[in-house]
């Protein structure tokens, strides 16, 4: 009976995803895509130094509430954000925020809290949309675009070099 | 006075009843005395009497005899001389007579006796005298006859008359004196009987008076008395009266007791053979439990089996729990790994991309990785549903193993409290077969008792029967006692003191 369930399930997704878009031509880029419930994110992959899931977070006192805490990755320390009190979303339905994806560039490096990865795609930049104007001011600076699937793209480019982020002396 | 009043009534009334009494005798001793005295002298006067009476007949007899002595010197014939012989012979017996019966009527007087006797002799000598006289006459010597009057007859006779006239007198005086004495002792008698009587009557109206109270006093107690005796009588009669229907109630009561105790018999005997029949049912009964009870001890031990049974299962089913636990967990590595090999996977992408076109190739290789990390989460994905299907039939299981075992432990409760009911049941019939018993033998009991009641009840009815009359009887006496109080009163009315 569930086999049935998950075939038909399977192939819903499989006419509405043929309904949506047609194979467009251009050019693409590489996103991973992550969940923060109940919306789905992702940031180009290029961006992204790696994906791990969080074993042990040490909190920092005095850090902002976006700062999680620091973890020891292969003896380098890098520091955890949490997106949902950085773009002060609303937490909606629980959780898990066991996955961090590090982002990197030459000057910051720094982990992203996500539910969980849901794995690597590529987007066709032309059927990326503008973001919505409900979304605030810091929202609207780190989004790229949106899918026509909801995704939302993060501009990491942005967020790394972000000064908010950069605790003050 | 005092000392007189402080003496009994009995001994006042004897002390009153004695003088009078005493008095009476004395006055009728005096009278006696007296009135002998009187009687003594009356006698003596009506002797005198006769006598004086006597004398003068026989002074008169003599008289005519001499005349007749003389008449005789007249008669010429025979047959005048044979009469007057026969009248002067008449006369001389009956002058004879007469001599004997003044000799006798002399005797309480010596004097006049004396003077008598000279007559008496002299008579006599008349009398033979007179023999020779008419022997004269006879003889026809009239001279002779007249001589022999005139010397021998008439000096007799004169001396007669003398001492007559003398003796006459004599007894005269005696009876003036007489009756002087007669007047004198008359009026003493009187005197003394009037004193005597009138003290005899003071006396007699003291004492009457004093017995008067008395009888007063003694019939206002007796009046008293009677009420008390009359109020008692009734009250005797009434109660009388309710005891006499008591017992009558009493007998039809033994009368009802006895055909009752005739019904209490007869039930009796029924009830024996009720309780016998019920003895044969207990019996019956006892067998029935015992069945009863082998049953649940069968039922019993078979429950216990079947709750062996079931624990096995349980056992067998926690074991089966724990083997899922450990698929489980087996499991969550599993899907561990498969998210584990995503996330490799997607970090191989992330360092294809990186490596520009070097990496293609390792794109494909991050793409299989990934999808071999797909396979096995559906796979794992898969593995849990089944095991969650185990899981949940496993606790299907083990609720049921569960129920079926407090079933067999309700079961095992219920059986138990039939097992506890037929125990009860088994002690109740015994009870009942005990108490048939105890019935049966009270029973005999009552009967026994029953027959010795039944001559008892006819004895009780004799006995109140007997009452009954003896009521009856006590109700007449009651009755007659009554009456008798209303009579005495009367009679206390009537002598109303």
């Amino acid at each position: 009976m569930k086999d049935e369930k998950v075939i038909l399930l399977e192939r819903a997704k499989k006419i509405a995803g043929r309904k949506d878009g047609n194979i467009q031509h251009g050019d693409t880029i590489s996103v991973v895509e992550f969940l923060l419930t109940p919306e789905r994110y992702a940031f180009e992959g290029k961006h992204i130094s790696e994906v791990l899931s969080l074993k042990e977070i040490t909190s920092i006192p005095g850090t902002p509430a976006y700062v999680m805490g620091v973890i020891n990755l292969r003896g380098r320390i890098v520091s955890i954000l949490n997106l949902k009190i950085l773009f002060n979303l609303k937490e909606r339905g629980l959780t898990e925020l066991n996955k961090v994806m590090v982002l990197k560039n030459d000057n910051m490096e720094f982990g992203i809290l996500a539910d969980s990865i849901s794995g690597n795609k590529s987007i066709f930049l032309n059927t990326l949309s503008p973001p919505p104007l409900t979304l605030d001011n810091i929202g609207a600076e780190y989004v790229s675009g949106v899918t026509p699937d909801g995704l939302i793209l993060l501009n990491a480019i942005n967020l790394l070099s972000s000064k908010q982020i950069i605790i003050s002396k | 006075m005092n000392s007189l009043n402080e003496l009994s009534t009995k001994a006042k009334l004897k002390l009153g009843f004695g003088v009078i009494i005493t008095s009476i005798l004395i006055l009728v001793i005096v009278s006696f005395f007296n009135i002998a005295k009187l009687n003594r002298l009356h006698d003596e006067m009506i002797t005198i009497e006769h006598l004086t009476i006597d004398v003068i007949q026989f002074h008169s007899d003599e008289n005519t005899i001499d005349g007749l002595s003389y008449k005789l010197l007249f008669e010429k014939t025979a047959f005048g001389r044979d009469s007057v012989i026969r009248l002067i012979n008449a006369g001389t017996t009956k002058l004879e007579s007469s001599l004997i019966q003044i000799d006798s009527l002399l005797a309480g007087f010596p004097e006049q006796k004396q003077l008598f006797q000279r007559i008496h002799a002299n008579s006599l000598q008349y009398f033979a005298n007179r023999k020779e006289y008419i022997a004269y006459i006879s003889q026809e010597k009239i001279q002779e006859a007249h001589n022999f009057i005139e010397r021998v007859q008439n000096p007799l006779i004169e001396d007669i008359e003398s001492n007559l006239l003398q003796l006459e007198q004599s007894l005269d005086t005696i009876s003036a004196n007489n009756l002087k004495i007669y007047q004198s002792l008359s009026e003493t008698i009187n005197l003394i009987l009037s004193i005597l009587g009138l003290c005899v009557i003071v006396v007699s109206v003291i004492i009457a008076l004093f017995t008067l109270n008395m009888l007063k006093k003694i019939s206002y107690e007796i009046k008293n008395g009677v009420n008390v005796l009359g109020t008692s009588a009734s009250e005797i009669l009434t109660t009388v009266t309710e005891i006499s229907t008591g017992a009558a109630e009493t007998a039809t009561a033994v009368s009802e007791t006895t055909t009752t105790v005739e019904e209490v018999r007869q039930t009796s005997m029924v009830s024996n053979k009720r309780a016998q029949s019920l003895m044969i049912s207990s019996e019956k009964a006892t067998d029935s439990v015992d069945k009863g009870r082998e049953s649940i001890n069968e039922v019993i031990v078979s429950m216990k089996k079947i709750d062996n049974q079931m624990n096995l299962i349980s056992e067998t089913v926690m074991k089966l729990a724990d083997q899922n636990h450990a698929i489980g967990e087996i499991t969550s590595s599993v899907a561990d790994i498969a998210d584990q090999s995503n996330l490799l996977a997607v970090n191989a992408a992330i360092e294809a991309v990186k490596a520009g076109e070097h990496g293609r190739g390792f794109t494909a290789v991050a793409q299989e990785i990934r999808s071999l990390a797909d396979q096995s989460k559906k796979a794992t994905a898969q593995v849990k549903e089944i095991l969650n299907e185990i899981n949940k039939s496993v606790n299907h299981a083990v609720g049921v193993t569960e129920r079926s075992s407090q079933t067999v432990d309700e079961g095992i409760k219920l059986v138990t409290q039939s097992g506890e009911v037929i125990e009860l049941l088994a002690k109740n019939v015994e009870e009942a077969a005990e108490a048939s018993l105890q019935i049966s033998s009270s029973n005999q009991q009552q009967m026994a008792g029953m027959d010795q009641i039944v001559p008892a009840m006819e004895n009780i009815k004799l006995a109140s029967e007997q009452n009954v009359a003896g009521i009856k009887q006590a109700q007449l006496a009651a009755h007659d006692l009554n009456t008798l109080g209303q009579n005495l009163k009367k009679i206390i009315e009537k002598f109303n003191l």
